[in-house]
């Protein structure tokens, strides 16, 4: 458990501010990445990240010292985020991407792979970030919780409300889905260069 | 161990969910088999991919927009927590104003009486008029208590002394006291509880 989030937390719900804001600050990025690929757009992420801090904020005296802060923060942030996906389903063909509209602006670390390496790695992750939006909600959260957000079995099983062993399998397909993706579209690009 | 084997528990070990023993066949597994190492790999640049894809930030100055929109906090505290600094003020004007009343009390005569009203106060004298009736009892403290009408309650004297006039009588217990400390406060309290009793009832 993460101590500095309880401090955190147990001044907050004593009604500083100045350490809300640190949780704010801390979780901002990681929740509006979350949101952003659970979502598929910045604007509706963006609000439902403000959304999530807000619900947090006037729910300060519900959450418990002791209780993990990121399971609920993400429980949160991924009830909004199914919130806005069933209201669109009626209008969004349940096959069209997510990012169709979006270009994809991936921040490389600075040690990398040379810049052809790079353009490759960032190409490849556009065309994964593609791949992920079209997997059905409940196993993009999944996947997304699991991998870039460091969350364990036990986490995400709290965060969705379904059994472990469901996660195992949801994790276990997604995973191997993408990975056959990629494999497809290397050997593609393979083919392409030779 | 089969390929089909090896291929879950690949996915076990990005979740740290695999036994040493079972990691063990896993690893000599992947020497044999090459398909199955190509599987590891592409798992690699998939996890690695995956991470990449929460590299986003958010636009500046998102923390101050949220702390902006925040409504005060509603607190669940009690009346005495939230009111503490007045409970505390009211103690200690308690605390400080009981022994200057008792101390004043104390320094001058007093008399303590049910039917206060009809007892005559001259100088240290406290005086039960001719023809005046006091029906309760009477506590008096350093002075004197002449009786010229009738006293039917019983008396009690700390530190005082009791005439009683040619007309005058007394019907009921007479108790003479020495002003021990006790006794003091005994007489500051009844004084003090008459005092009470006026404030709440209204009467003078």
């Amino acid at each position: 458990m993460d101590l500095v989030d309880q401090k955190l937390m147990q001044k907050a719900k004593r009604g500083d501010q100045a350490a809300f804001a640190e949780l704010v600050d801390k979780y901002g990025d990681k929740i509006y990445a979350y949101l952003y690929r659970m979502v598929g757009n910045r604007e509706d992420a963006l609000d439902l990240a403000q959304e999530t801090f807000l619900r947090i904020y006037s729910n300060l005296q519900n959450f418990k010292l002791g209780q993990p802060f990121k399971p609920w923060l993400y429980r949160i942030a991924t009830n909004l985020a199914i919130d806005l996906l069933r209201e669109r389903q009626p209008v969004i063909a349940l096959d069209a991407p997510l990012f169709a509209d979006e270009p994809l602006r991936l921040e490389l670390a600075e040690q990398g792979p040379g810049p052809a390496e790079q353009h490759e790695q960032a190409e490849l992750a556009a065309y994964l970030a593609q791949k992920v939006a079209e997997l059905p909600a409940n196993y993009r959260s999944v996947i997304l919780l699991r991998h870039g957000h460091d969350l364990s079995y036990q986490e995400i099983a709290e965060i969705l409300q379904v059994p472990v062993s469901t996660i195992k399998t949801r994790l276990f397909r997604a995973r191997e889905a993408l990975r056959l993706k990629l494999v497809e579209e290397r050997s593609l690009w393979e083919a392409e260069c030779k | 161990m089969n390929c089909q084997d090896a291929r879950r528990l690949l996915h076990h070990v990005l979740d740290d969910d695999i036994t040493l023993p079972a990691k063990r066949q896993l690893e000599s597994h992947l020497q044999a088999c090459s398909s199955c190492r190509n599987v590891e790999s592409s798992l690699d640049r998939l996890t690695t991919a995956l991470e990449q894809l929460a590299d986003v930030s958010v636009p500046q100055g998102f923390t101050a927009h949220v702390m902006q929109q925040l409504q005060p906090v509603r607190t669940y505290t009690s009346f005495f927590s939230r009111m503490r600094g007045v409970c505390a003020a009211a103690l200690l004007f308690l605390l400080l104003a009981t022994p200057v009343f008792v101390w004043s009390t104390l320094s001058s005569p007093q008399l303590v009486a049910d039917d206060r009203q009809v007892i005559v106060q001259e100088g240290n004298r406290f005086i039960v008029p001719y023809g005046e009736v006091v029906k309760g009892d009477v506590i008096i403290y350093k002075g004197i208590l002449e009786i010229q009408g009738e006293v039917q309650g019983s008396i009690k004297t700390v530190d005082a002394s009791i005439e009683v006039g040619p007309n005058g009588s007394h019907s009921g217990v007479l108790r003479r006291v020495d002003a021990s400390p006790k006794a003091k406060l005994a007489v500051a309290l009844a004084e003090l509880w008459e005092n009470v009793k006026c404030l709440l009832t209204g009467n003078d």
